[in-house]
């Protein structure tokens, strides 16, 4: 008892310092700064406070770092070992210029005054230099901490084209743009979220393309973020999201450098988050969900067509499951009689409705799949004989479902994963459709897909249509949606996203047949 | 950021569509029997006029609906009776659209579902699209008219062997009188109906010509009601477009594609659920926005549901069987002679002369 109410005072001595933190600037005193220090990181063994002098110069010092993100041979090299050697006579006045001048041997080094500035720094791997008689701190960069290496991403194979993968590092991730981009026009600028993990945010575009109306909002959409944490790029996109409620993306997202590059220059923002690996690019338009980063390295026939495959995959796996059972139920009229009588054989036997079925084989594939993506890779053989045998084959021969049912959900299973960044609208809408039509045959149907439609016509990223239709159709307006243009047709930048529009200098293409 | 108004574009598949509304589900007037396709151009060309004195009224007021151009020219009290008169005829006019294409789907597809069920239905995706705003409204359309056209070259290519151009003939069998009858069925219905395009003219952008809009908006719609006229009739024959209520889901059934696609009459409902929509949709907008104006709101927007309710309770005491139905659209044309000519005609001429005495 007396022990639980002990810890309360503590924290709310550790709550009262928090909330002073920012307000806390560095004294003169050094015991002061220590012991301040020590006071907010309490409880906290990561903590190194290491205290050294110079003889020469009667020079105090004490360097603060956290065990395990830092470099040591920075450490002991470049700013202890000088520190304690150096024996030239230095201004004293400005002893904190000088050093940084003459002394120590770091890259980069900044001055600051405040206690929260330090705490920052500190926990992202920076050493922090307390120097007697000085009411400003120096952080010296010594980070060095392990990473992933750059990979080719998981979620976006491709066949043709660079493989580079983000990884979860902020800096890396940034080197990996700047190299694609190398001029000066290309923007990078920092953004802090999370008042507990203060995580780095960057925000990447060029100068000469970008809409400032859309960076402002962006920026005006950030201030508003007020939380703890943001530990992943997703946090960001729910809380800047337009429209709330709909399960369609409004934020575009890939983990490769080069899909991010071609958005930048096509006026987009890119928002790199550090700890994840997936990198946002705003604004969003619907078409892109359809886009792959090889379609621009492949044939554009090729790109084309696999486009038009992709929109169709989505069309069906939304579609057939409704449409199946709207027909079956209500409109069997319009099968080929030798078709309706094979169903109708089918169906003979199975005790449960058409659309029950349905419901539950859907629930199903989307249970295997589920377990394929949390389980360990070496039982994924056993999983794939209990999908196709067990809940293919011994369900249609215990007559349990219709062999009908298992060729459709195959099939809306299938066309399901082609379209990754619509995996949850898919679901949503199928759902719907699949309602509306057991419970109101094609007209049901049909309202639904009215429905997707509208909503679809709604959506919206950073105020601009996700689709437009508004009739005025040019050919540099759809260029690159549906199908993909050669690239010497690519003259113009999209006009919702810039109005810097010329993309070529010379608009007339050279004619190399003869 | 983004823009409310509809493009030009938009507004003519707009009218497109409202005008086909109907006509999809009942066909045009078989007054005039297998001579209904020279009915249909005449009355196109009757009609002009009238349409120009529409496009007339918005061009003396750019960029504002009709209900904003009544309360300039009548003032408060004055322009309060016109609004209220042109608020009826849309709601009773979406409430028929409503309860006909409500019937057509029990009819067809859902024999045993409650008729209220689909009303509610249509009703929900029309408030959808209504709050959506205008420009969604008119992207709407637009990829609607595009399935439209779709399905009515499907429809026609496959029956093209059925096509029996025996049945038109002889022409001018039933004499002038008749195709006379069947211009003033055609002009009232669905011709002037457009009317009601006017109280949503304030969305339209200011810099398209309102005579363009009307006229394509019009030549358009004709064609594509002269082409569903003469499929129906060369397929089916006048004797059975008499005996049908829905010609062309009739028409639909005698569609055989091989052996494979046959009675894909079910495909037609397509057509129809998207004219009905859109032409719904304008009549529930017109109305909500004459409530807006009498009721001095500014956000029609926060209207638009409790006067969709209104509509829903409205279809369900409008008529209560088919035969009244019929005998309704006998006398329709003098009954809408109100809201097409004379309304119109009186606004015209009086912003004529205000225009005038403004000038001298």
């Amino acid at each position: 008892m007396l022990k639980k109410k002990k810890s309360i005072v503590i924290d709310d001595q550790v709550d009262k310092l928090n909330q002073k933190i920012k307000t806390i600037t560095i004294s003169l005193s050094l015991k002061e700064n220590i012991d301040n220090i020590k006071k907010l990181f309490f409880d906290d063994d990561n903590l190194i406070i290491r205290e050294f002098n110079n003889n020469h110069q009667k020079g105090k010092f004490v360097l603060i770092y956290c065990d395990g993100l830092v470099n040591s041979v920075t450490i002991n090299e470049s700013i202890i070992k000088p520190l304690i050697h150096f024996n030239k006579d230095l201004d004293d006045d400005n002893l904190i210029q000088s050093l940084i001048k003459n002394v120590l041997l770091v890259d980069d080094i900044k001055k600051v005054n405040y206690m929260k500035d330090i705490v920052e720094n500190v926990t992202y791997g920076d050493s922090i230099l307390f120097i007697e008689g000085s009411d400003e701190a120096l952080i010296l960069n010594t980070k060095l901490f392990s990473l992933r290496s750059i990979s080719e991403p998981d979620g976006e194979k491709i066949f043709l084209g660079p493989r580079e993968g983000f990884n979860e590092s902020i800096f890396t991730n940034i080197s990996l743009l700047r190299r694609r981009l190398r001029t000066n026009d290309f923007k990078i600028r920092y953004y802090t979220l999370g008042d507990k993990t203060n995580t780095k945010v960057a925000l990447c575009y060029i100068d000469s393309i970008v809409d400032k109306k859309i960076l402002a909002e962006l920026y005006q959409r950030l201030q508003k973020i007020k939380i703890d944490g943001v530990i992943d790029s997703n946090y960001i996109t729910e809380l800047i999201k337009d429209n709330k409620w709909s399960p369609f993306r409004t934020t575009g997202y890939s983990e490769k450098p080069d899909s991010i590059t071609g958005k930048i220059l096509e006026g987009n923002i890119a928002i790199i988050v550090d700890g994840s690996p997936i990198v946002l690019s705003i604004p969003f338009f619907f078409v892109e969900n359809f886009h792959s980063s090889e379609d621009y390295y492949v044939s554009y026939f090729y790109s084309t067509f696999s486009r038009i495959i992709r929109i169709m995959g989505f069309i069906f796996t939304v579609c057939v499951p409704a449409l199946y059972i709207a027909i079956v139920a209500y409109h069997h009229e319009m099968l080929p009689s030798s078709l309706f009588f094979n169903i109708a054989m089918e169906r003979r036997n199975v005790p449960l409705p058409a659309a029950l079925e349905i419901f539950v084989m859907l629930i199903v594939f989307d249970i295997l799949k589920e377990t394929g993506i949390r389980m360990s890779n070496n039982i994924g053989q056993s999983l794939s004989i209990v999908g196709a045998v067990v809940i293919g084959q011994a369900t249609v021969d215990a007559n349990l479902v219709a062999a009908p049912i298992i060729i459709v959900i195959a099939f809306t299973g299938i066309t399901g994963l082609m379209v990754p960044k619509l995996s949850v609208p898919i679901i949503v809408c199928r759902f719907l459709l699949f309602i509306l039509s057991s419970s109101l045959g094609l007209f049901g149907f049909l309202i639904g897909v009215s429905f997707i439609i509208v909503h679809i016509l709604n959506l919206k990223s950073f105020g601009i249509a996700q689709i437009n239709v508004n009739g005025d159709f040019t050919f540099q307006s759809i260029k690159d949606t549906i199908f993909r243009a050669p690239w010497w047709e690519m003259k113009k930048r999209p006009e919702a996203l810039t109005e810097n529009m010329n993309r070529m200098d010379n608009n007339e293409v050279d004619n190399y047949e003869i | 950021m983004i823009n409310e108004k509809i493009t030009s574009r938009q507004t003519i598949v707009i009218i497109i569509l409202f005008t086909l509304g109907s006509s999809f589900a009942l066909g045009i007037s078989n007054e005039s029997k297998q001579d209904s396709w020279i009915s249909l151009i005449i009355a196109f060309f009757a009609s002009i006029p009238i349409i120009l004195i529409y496009a007339r009224i918005l061009k003396l007021y750019p960029g504002l609906g009709l209900y904003d151009i009544a309360l300039k020219l009548f003032g408060k009290i004055g322009s309060k009776i016109i609004i209220i008169i042109m608020a009826w005829y849309a709601l009773h006019l979406g409430t028929l659209v409503i309860k006909s294409f409500s019937e057509y789907i029990n009819v067809t597809s859902l024999l045993n579902t409650p008729e209220i069920v689909v009303i509610i239905m249509l009703l929900l995706i029309t408030v959808y699209i209504a709050r959506s705003g205008p420009y969604i409204f008119g992207s709407w359309s637009l990829i609607g008219l595009v399935t439209v056209l779709m399905m009515m070259i499907i429809s026609i290519f496959f029956s093209i062997n059925r096509i029996n151009i025996e049945n038109i003939f002889p022409i001018m069998g039933n004499g002038w009188k008749k195709i006379g009858s069947g211009v003033i069925y055609i002009i009232s219905f669905p011709f002037l109906e457009t009317v009601l395009i006017l109280p949503l003219a304030g969305f339209i952008k200011k810099k398209d010509s309102s005579y363009r809009i009307y006229i394509y908006g019009l030549l358009f719609s004709t064609i594509g009601l002269l082409v569903i006229t003469l499929r129906n009739l060369t397929i089916l024959g006048t004797a059975m477009i008499e005996r049908s209520l829905i010609p062309s889901f009739n028409m639909a059934r005698v569609i055989k594609m091989g052996n494979f696609l046959t009675k894909i009459e079910g495909v037609i409902t397509i057509n129809i659920i998207i004219a009905g929509i859109t032409k719904i949709t304008v009549c529930l907008m017109a109305f909500t926005l004459g409530i807006a104006k009498i009721c001095a709101i500014d956000n029609y927007k926060k209207l638009i549901i409790p006067s969709s309710l209104l509509m829903l309770a409205f279809s369900t005491i409008i008529y209560s069987n088919t035969a009244e139905m019929l005998s309704f659209i006998k006398i329709y044309p003098y009954y809408a002679i109100t809201f097409q000519l004379i309304i119109p005609i009186i606004i015209w001429i009086t912003a004529e002369v205000k225009k005038n005495a403004k000038e001298t």
